[in-house]
């Protein structure tokens, strides 16, 4: 089959291949049950001695049912998924097997009598609930309605033997009325399971359309918002770089006044500036980007990013203890996307951390995950405005008090970031005591 | 005689800042606020070090350029300094600084320029005179 049919199924299609195969799945485990169910049958039947019934014969269907589910099992598990037309006859063919097999147990249950002729409604509701289309599910009703009108009948011609003690098998007038009630059962549910699906499958295009026109008008503003922050960066760092100059090049020259009062300015150009950048970086959508992970030992890129810190965190009399990260272990990851995390969270803990304070960085490893663990001896965060903390523009009010300028998004940029790699980030904080954040990734 | 240095950047603001600052340390500064005008006074007046903005007119006209000047037999050997604003945003500036055999310019600095770095970093990349 031409990858391009695989590519229009996944589109257009209420299922796509992989979703149609666990149906299959599904239904091959629904057949154990069944399998199951009838053995206990067999077993009360022979224990309670009801020997209208040959057990031989029920015995065999089961025996039947055992192989050719397990034969299934192994082809399922083998063979994987490839396009949609494929599992469609998957499904065809498992409701084919199991209606050949169905009219051979209620031949041999008593026919017209027997108590598994409504089984025949379970796969048109499956086959209602599976394919696309509203006619295979009509024609399974045909075909059930042909096999037990079929059986039946050659019953009451004696062209095969009739398995009970019932007389109903041999009246005609006893057999049109079950027939009729069979049929009116069979057509009611086909009518009923083909409609409701159909209107399940309209809701469920519906959301998907509109999610779609969701995830359009977010990238529009994202870019909106990526072009207003270069456009603005440009004239702000100009008025930062003439700032500077006049400050750190001809200060010597200016009053006091003069000179605090750039210094005012120099900061919040600072402060326009950061968030500028932030707001470029909350703009970048992860998918028309194209960072590609690739396998990376984290550990090789911890110690790097610790060592650029190691300056600015002598500066403020902050120690910075790292253990050293031994994990050979690499996973999928990206690697600009890993260090900007670990920038982001070990900045915010050297910034929030006052003199003389500690920043920890761990890092750890266990069966699923990588741990990324970042301590500081920093001012806290109150407990009450811990969850507010990822949350765009937020500032924990301490923060605010501490340290002065501050844009509000770095905490959700990190989240962002970590849950861009699939990630968590988790928060344990004191006020007073400091903070913990933990970030781990998937090793898979 | 005092060393040229000489800027290529098309925001005259951040010029004008950059000429004072390497006014006040005795640098003799010329500049050009478009890239190919940039190129021709470069290979005219040989400057001691170009600082070269990574973005103007399209997104990496400053590395094109660069380029150039790498693969120009004449001025290949002058010392580029990149001021960049690019920085944190793209990705783009951690792999650069990596790959340095890749690279056609000797340093980054980023925006907005402070004073102190830009003399330093013109002072690490100057030629022994």
């Amino acid at each position: 089959m031409p990858e391009k049919t695989y590519q229009s199924d996944i589109k257009h299609s209420f299922y796509t291949p992989n979703s149609l195969r666990r149906k299959n799945i599904w239904l091959e485990r629904l057949r154990w049950a069944s399998t199951f169910s009838l053995t206990v049958f067999l077993i009360l039947i022979y224990a309670f001695k009801i020997d209208i019934y040959p057990y031989a014969s029920i015995l065999s269907i089961i025996l039947v049912l055992t192989v050719a589910n397990t034969v299934f099992l192994i082809y399922l598990r083998k063979s994987p998924p490839t396009y949609l037309q494929r599992e469609e006859s998957i499904v065809l063919a498992q409701i084919a097997g199991d209606y050949v097999l169905l009219t051979a147990l209620v031949h041999y249950t008593g026919g017209i009598d027997s108590p598994f002729s409504f089984f025949y409604v379970f796969h048109i509701i499956i086959a209602s609930v599976i394919f696309e289309k509203k006619y295979p599910a009509f024609i399974i009703a045909i075909v059930s309605v042909l096999l037990y009108s079929g059986l039946t009948l050659f019953e009451y011609w004696k062209i095969v033997e009739h398995y009970g003690n019932g007389s109903r098998a041999f009246n005609i007038i006893d057999i049109t009325f079950a027939l009729s009630v069979f049929y009116v059962t069979i057509f009611a549910s086909t009518y009923i399971g083909v409609t409701l699906m159909m209107r399940h499958k309209k809701v469920k295009n519906l959301i998907f359309t509109q999610k779609e026109e969701l995830e359009k008008s977010e990238k529009e503003k994202m870019q909106f918002f990526r072009f207003v922050s270069h456009e603005l960066k440009s004239p702000i760092i100009a008025v930062q770089s003439s700032i500077n100059v006049v400050l750190d090049v001809m200060g010597k020259d200016l009053k006091k006044q003069a000179k605090d009062m750039l210094e005012r300015g120099r900061k919040r150009t600072e402060q326009m500036i950061e968030i500028l950048k932030d707001l470029v970086t909350i703009s970048y959508d992860e998918k028309d980007e194209d960072h590609v992970p690739e396998m990376v030992v984290p550990c090789e890129h911890v110690p790097e990013v610790v060592d650029f810190y190691r300056p600015i965190a002598v500066e403020k009399n902050i120690k910075i203890v790292e253990n050293i990260c031994k994990q050979r272990r690499g996973f999928k990851l990206d690697k600009f996307l890993f260090e900007k995390i670990m920038t982001n969270l070990i900045s915010n803990a050297v910034r929030y951390t006052p003199a003389g304070g500690t920043v920890t960085i761990k890092t750890d490893l266990d069966d699923d995950y990588w741990y990324l663990i970042i301590s500081d001896t920093g001012i806290g965060i109150p407990k009450e405005e811990q969850k507010h903390i990822f949350e765009e523009f937020y500032r924990a009010s301490n923060a605010k008090n501490f340290e002065q300028v501050g844009t509000g998004l770095g905490m959700s940029i990190i989240k962002r970031l970590v849950e861009q790699e699939n990630g968590k980030i988790n928060l344990e904080s004191e006020v007073g005591k400091g903070s913990t954040f933990t970030v781990r990734f998937p090793l898979n | 005689m005092s060393r040229k240095i000489m800027i290529i950047d098309d925001d005259i603001d951040l010029v004008e800042a950059m000429r004072i600052t390497l006014e006040s340390d005795g640098y003799q500064v010329i500049d050009a606020q478009e890239g190919q005008k940039g190129l021709e006074i470069l290979k005219k007046e040989k400057p001691d070090l170009l600082i070269l903005d990574v973005m103007m007119g399209t997104l990496d006209e400053g590395f094109h350029l660069a380029y150039q000047i790498r693969n120009d037999e004449a001025i290949k050997d002058i010392p580029i300094l990149m001021i960049t604003a690019v920085g944190a945003q793209t990705g783009f500036e951690f792999d650069m600084q990596r790959d340095e055999d890749f690279l056609p310019v000797n340093e980054f600095i980023e925006k907005p320029v402070n004073p102190q770095v830009l003399l330093d970093s013109v002072k690490r990349n100057l030629p022994v005179a």
